[in-house]
């Protein structure tokens, strides 16, 4: 449904707009009240008696002709038809400077005595607190187009008390209102955008929330009190969903813990069979489970553990990584190699972290590499290291999501299972890059780029 | 050899046992730190195998009572919880080797031969790969009964090699074990004997080949 203008603006959800008109609204009223209270003690109307409507007197001296012999003449005026036709009583005593009179109605006689003396009268206010309040006049003296004139009317075109008063009330405080709404248009939005600046604060910080970073919680002393209940309910329920994100960690962790025990079991009751071929493919299966449970194991120990970012040598690190890995390697059919120009290379990292992420490109090439080949590790230099196959290689559509959990290129793929995702996650938290190229081995290559660091002393 | 394995979960046990069984190792099995306690006060192991994650507690608090008893008993701890921070602090206890679980009975087996190289235990005797045996006393390498002739140095990476059979040895191990102080090495003098002993292994029809990590080392295993 679509409001018109005035009332969308009414029904605003802003704070400072349903505060300003608010605001207005509430000072037009009490303003209003107060001044009509104030005009009625002031002039001291009843509220319960009628009185004369002071136009009637003037409305009269602006309809007086002057008929070609001086004497005063009504002109019809509809304005004074409408009071007559309301009451039939309507009268009225004219008198001009030269003592020319007009009258008309039922004078009341004790006004008769009026008449000599009615140009020398400067305010007359007579109210008649009995019903039909026939003596209650209205008198008006004052300038017209046929020179100055003195009017004393009643009998008809009253108005209550109460709507005199709120009339003359705010004839008084109009100006007062038109002062104190534009102070309050300007004035309000001022102070709620002072007002809001802290909860603009925690809303920056709310923004900055995002899945991997826990703990934090929006600021309480800069928001308004008003919407602190707001804010710490926001707090709390940041608390619950990181109690219930540890809760899914741990178990994730533990459930990937106790699979080793049972992988243990089965690897050592597979190699307690008698060599050949089954025994090799089961030992490869098993392999394989063991290092999607160390995978497993490994996201959820980068996710909680603090990286300890130290310097350190990429060199020994990549030997003892590729040192592991050869039984493996040279097992399923490669030629592994380490390729260290430099005796060192220095890079900015964690070790235990910078350990999974070599070990884990290695077992990708040693699982995607085609069995066959060469896998070379070479050190690049300005903390950039690179892993080479010489099997099938990537196809460049593939190569951004193959860093995805349990991506397959194929459908009958093995998938690289999460070390890629590990590197991936990594490298984010050490600030480094990953390229996928192909290699001058054929394959694919896996250039990685870390933070350069200086060789301590 | 006699080895004390403290492990909670019998199905594991009763698979290393098998397979250790097969290379001439005896186990014997204790269930609980307290069995296990009773064990070491009263034999005496050639190793201990440690499973951390025992019933009645961690099994690493049982390395200060072996220490005690059994000051040269080589302890290896055999645990699922192989993160740095626990491996350092197995370590930290005193003892040997850290050997995250699941493992490779090789890589044990390798592991095994490395502590009880140190001095004070008695080392097993020998080591079989293939169809070779290589005699660590008297540093002889035969197939069958025929001995295979080998100048010192190629014996003594031979030797390297095949205390760590399975598992890459690095280069400058080799070197070490090979070249004593003030040798002169020649860069490519240790390719030169490895070059040598494969040639001389296969003549021997040893069954056995020592594969190359360029950069890093290498490592022998079974002729697949």
């Amino acid at each position: 449904m679509k409001l018109p203008g005035a009332m969308k603006f009414l029904r605003s959800q802003s704070l400072r707009r349903r505060l300003t008109w608010r605001l207005v609204l509430l000072q037009t009223i009490t303003l209003s009240v107060a001044a009509t209270l104030l005009t009625m003690a002031l002039l001291q109307l009843d509220p319960t008696q009628r009185l004369i409507d002071a136009t009637l007197s003037e409305t009269i001296a602006q309809s007086m002709q002057r008929a070609p012999d001086g004497s005063l003449v009504l002109s019809p005026n509809k304005q004074l038809d409408a009071y007559r036709a309301e009451s039939p009583d309507v009268w009225m005593l004219v008198v001009d400077e030269a003592g020319n009179t007009y009258r008309e109605g039922p004078v009341p006689e004790q006004y008769e005595l009026l008449q000599p003396i009615l140009n020398r009268l400067w305010f007359v206010d007579i109210r008649d607190h009995g019903e039909p309040h026939s003596l209650s006049a209205a008198f008006y003296t004052g300038e017209t187009p046929i020179g100055k004139l003195h009017v004393l009317a009643g009998g008809g075109a009253f108005v209550s008390i109460v709507f005199a008063g709120i009339l003359l009330g705010n004839i008084f405080i109009l100006p007062l209102l038109v002062v104190l709404i534009i102070a309050t248009v300007i004035a309000i939005p001022l102070i709620v955008r002072k007002v809001m600046r802290g909860l603009d604060s925690a809303e920056a910080q709310a923004r900055s929330i995002n899945f991997d970073q826990h703990g934090t919680r929006l600021p309480l002393d800069t928001v308004p009190k008003e919407v602190r209940g707001l804010v710490s309910a926001m707090n709390e329920a940041l608390s619950r969903l990181d109690e219930g994100y540890d809760r899914h960690r741990r178990f994730l962790a533990d459930a990937a813990h106790e699979l080793k025990t049972p992988i243990a079991i089965l690897q050592t009751r597979v190699e307690n069979l008698d060599p050949g071929p089954e025994r090799t493919r089961l030992l490869t299966d098993t392999a394989r489970l063991a290092a999607m449970a160390e995978q497993l194991l490994d996201l959820q120990r980068l996710a909680q553990s603090r990286v300890d970012f130290q310097p350190l040598d990429l060199v020994p690190v990549a030997e003892r990584v590729v040192a592991d890995h050869a039984p493996l390697a040279i097992s399923a059919g490669y030629d592994i190699s380490l390729r260290a120009p430099e005796p060192s290379q220095w890079v900015l990292g964690d070790r235990g972290a910078i350990e999974r992420l070599l070990t884990n490109l290695v077992q990708n090439a040693v699982v995607h590499g085609g069995n066959q080949g060469a896998i070379e590790i070479e050190m690049a230099g300005h903390g950039a290291f690179e892993v080479h196959d010489s099997g099938p290689g990537i196809a460049p559509e593939h190569r951004e999501k193959i860093f995805e959990p349990f991506y397959r290129i194929r459908p009958l793929d093995r998938g690289a299972g999460l070390g890629l995702n590990l590197v991936r996650e990594v490298l984010r938290q050490h600030g480094g890059s990953i390229a996928v190229l192909p290699s001058h081995l054929g394959g694919v290559c896996f250039r990685v780029q870390l933070p350069i660091a200086t060789a301590p002393n | 050899m006699r080895l004390l394995l403290v492990e909670d979960e019998p199905e594991m046990a009763a698979a290393l046992s098998a397979v250790l069984l097969r290379y001439d190792m005896i186990v014997d099995h204790a269930r609980t730190k307290l069995i296990a306690e009773e064990a070491i006060l009263s034999h005496s192991h050639d190793a201990v195998l440690l499973d951390r994650k025992l019933p009645d507690g961690d099994g690493i608090d049982l390395v200060p009572l072996l220490r005690k008893r059994h000051a040269g008993v080589p302890v290896i701890i055999i645990s699922a919880r192989g993160s740095i921070a626990d491996k350092i602090e197995g370590l930290d206890t005193g003892a040997d080797d850290y050997l995250p679980k699941p493992f490779a009975v090789e890589e044990l087996l390798a592991r095994l031969r490395a502590v009880l190289r140190r001095p004070v235990q008695v080392a097993p005797d020998s080591v079989q790969l293939g169809a070779l045996t290589f005699d660590l006393d008297s540093r002889q390498a035969r197939v069958g009964e025929a001995g295979i002739e080998l100048p010192r140095r190629e014996l003594l990476v031979l030797e390297c090699l095949l205390r760590r059979a399975g598992r890459t040895v690095l280069r400058t191990s080799l070197e070490d074990a090979v070249y004593g102080y003030g040798d002169e090495i020649q860069s490519n003098s240790l390719d030169a004997h490895i070059s040598r002993l494969r040639r001389k292994l296969a003549d021997a029809k040893a069954g056995v080949e020592i594969h190359g990590i360029r950069g890093v080392g290498y490592l022998i295993r079974a002729a697949a």
